[in-house]
């Protein structure tokens, strides 16, 4: 738990805890700062497509962003998803055309 | 918490009405080495009380806000297996080792694995061993024709017990396992005569098992390859039940985990209840094993590495069971996520 903001560590997910999940300690120290760097980079790509932005909080949880600024703090990739679908009443499903067609044309 | 293969195994017993899961129950419980197991059921009916540890529950379960069915916590199940957990640390009952669930003959196996994976204690004791179905040779092909919860039995399953071929005709039990191959090519096909089979081959090798992991994950492959040539030799347009797809995906370059983790998640919050199987060997960048990836459903189990490649193919395989949701748009979708990841990094 964070002393100052009193934040239980979330971290558990699958998709936070490594490669190794079943059998090591999640990353740590600075792979794992590069990594929740790049899943919020990469998110933000898909999220453009709902007019929501994601950002790192306290390297623990992630705050959830809309153009409206509507703000939510959310723990875990699926958290992020139903909280996006949830402000931008839109779908978050990668199957969808958009979505792919958005990715393939952003640099 | 500890290593995930350290954890008590649960293994669910599965299988339509009269299939046989109570048989084969009796039987496994008749074993030497089962001994040390402690068994869940939903009616004591002819399962062998004179086990020393079985527990009957209550059906009594708890649909979440979500509305998806196989996110469904079975309140039950988390008691009884909370409450037996409480008295092995007091010691008031034998020290089991592992732990068996036989679910009702209608029930749908997906909301157990996701009570399985939603309690923080149960989570720290427990993990998942096999999904065992068991399939009547006799009625087998019938029941997965009319009954969708049969059907979803079989194709989330690691094992399967084809039951009565003692009084099944020969042509029916090469039907049902050419169904079954077809439908779920990486389970492994087990026959029971009278119930008997190898209970060591059902409970003892599992994913997780340090032991035999390696040698599971070749005979996936093995599996999925087989299902692979005879389908492109055979044109068999009706390899699939109905529905139900099963595919494998094949990526030359290696996959960015990163990528691969929002774009799994982001698929199963979309479509979980229709994926009902992935799993998989991934060539990971910056990873040196191979990644094994699990999932059922809405639940992935933790991925894990094993230590060496099963043979020189160095690609990522990914095995899908999907609920009529094409190959094409999966293979792309992912294809796209990769790509920006790559884009990712060429940008920072």
């Amino acid at each position: 738990m964070c002393a100052f903001c009193a934040l239980l560590s979330g971290g558990s997910h699958w998709s936070e805890a490594g490669t190794d999940a079943a059998e090591s300690d999640a990353p740590s120290g600075r792979d794992r700062l590069m990594e929740r760097h790049h899943r919020v980079r990469l998110v933000n790509r898909i999220l453009a497509h709902h007019g929501c932005k994601l950002s790192d909080w306290n390297n623990n949880s992630y705050i959830l962003r809309s153009q409206r600024g509507q703000t939510s703090i959310v723990d875990s990739l699926p958290q992020v998803w139903a909280r996006a679908e949830e402000i931008s009443k839109k779908p978050a499903d990668p199957l969808d055309p958009g979505l792919l067609e958005r990715l393939s044309k952003t640099p | 918490m500890a290593a995930y293969s350290r954890l008590t195994p649960l293994f669910i017993v599965t299988g339509f009405l009269g299939s046989g899961k109570t048989t084969l129950l009796n039987r496994m419980l008749r074993h030497p080495s089962l001994k040390d197991a402690a068994v869940l059921v939903n009616e004591f009916g002819d399962v062998g009380l004179d086990h020393f540890l079985v527990e009957k529950m209550d059906e009594n379960t708890v649909l979440l806000e979500s509305g998806c069915l196989c996110c469904t916590i079975r309140d039950d199940l988390k008691d009884a297996i909370i409450e037996l957990n409480s008295k092995r640390e007091r010691g008031e009952v034998p020290y089991y080792k592992r732990m068996i669930i036989e679910t009702t003959g209608l029930a749908d196996p997906s909301p157990i694995i996701f009570t399985l994976n939603s309690d923080i204690i149960i989570k720290h004791h427990y993990r998942l061993g096999s999904i065992i179905t068991t399939v009547d040779a006799v009625n087998g092909l019938k029941q997965m024709k009319r009954h969708a919860e049969s059907v979803k039995q079989a194709s989330v399953a690691d094992r399967i017990v084809i039951s009565k071929t003692d009084i099944a005709e020969a042509g029916d039990i090469e039907r049902l396992r050419a169904k079954l191959e077809r439908l779920n090519p990486s389970a492994e096909l087990i026959e029971a005569v009278n119930g008997d089979v190898d209970v060591k081959r059902l409970l003892r090798a599992d994913i997780y098992d340090a032991r035999t992991k390696g040698a599971e994950v070749r005979r996936w492959l093995a599996a999925e390859e087989k299902n692979d040539s005879e389908h492109h030799h055979s044109h068999d347009v009706n390899r699939h039940d109905e529905h139900i797809r099963t595919f494998t995906l094949t990526f030359d370059e290696a996959l960015d985990w990163t990528a691969f983790g929002i774009w799994l998640t982001m698929l199963l919050h979309a479509h979980g209840e229709k994926v009902l199987r992935v799993k998989g060997i991934l060539n990971v960048k910056g990873v040196e094993a191979p990644v094994i990836i699990n999932g059922v459903q809405h639940v992935v189990h933790p991925p894990m590495h094993l230590k060496a490649w099963p043979d020189d193919d160095r690609r990522s395989r990914i095995v899908f069971i999907v609920d009529d949701i094409g190959q094409d748009l999966i293979e792309r979708s992912l294809a796209a996520f990769n790509a920006a990841a790559a884009a990712d990094a060429a940008a920072a």
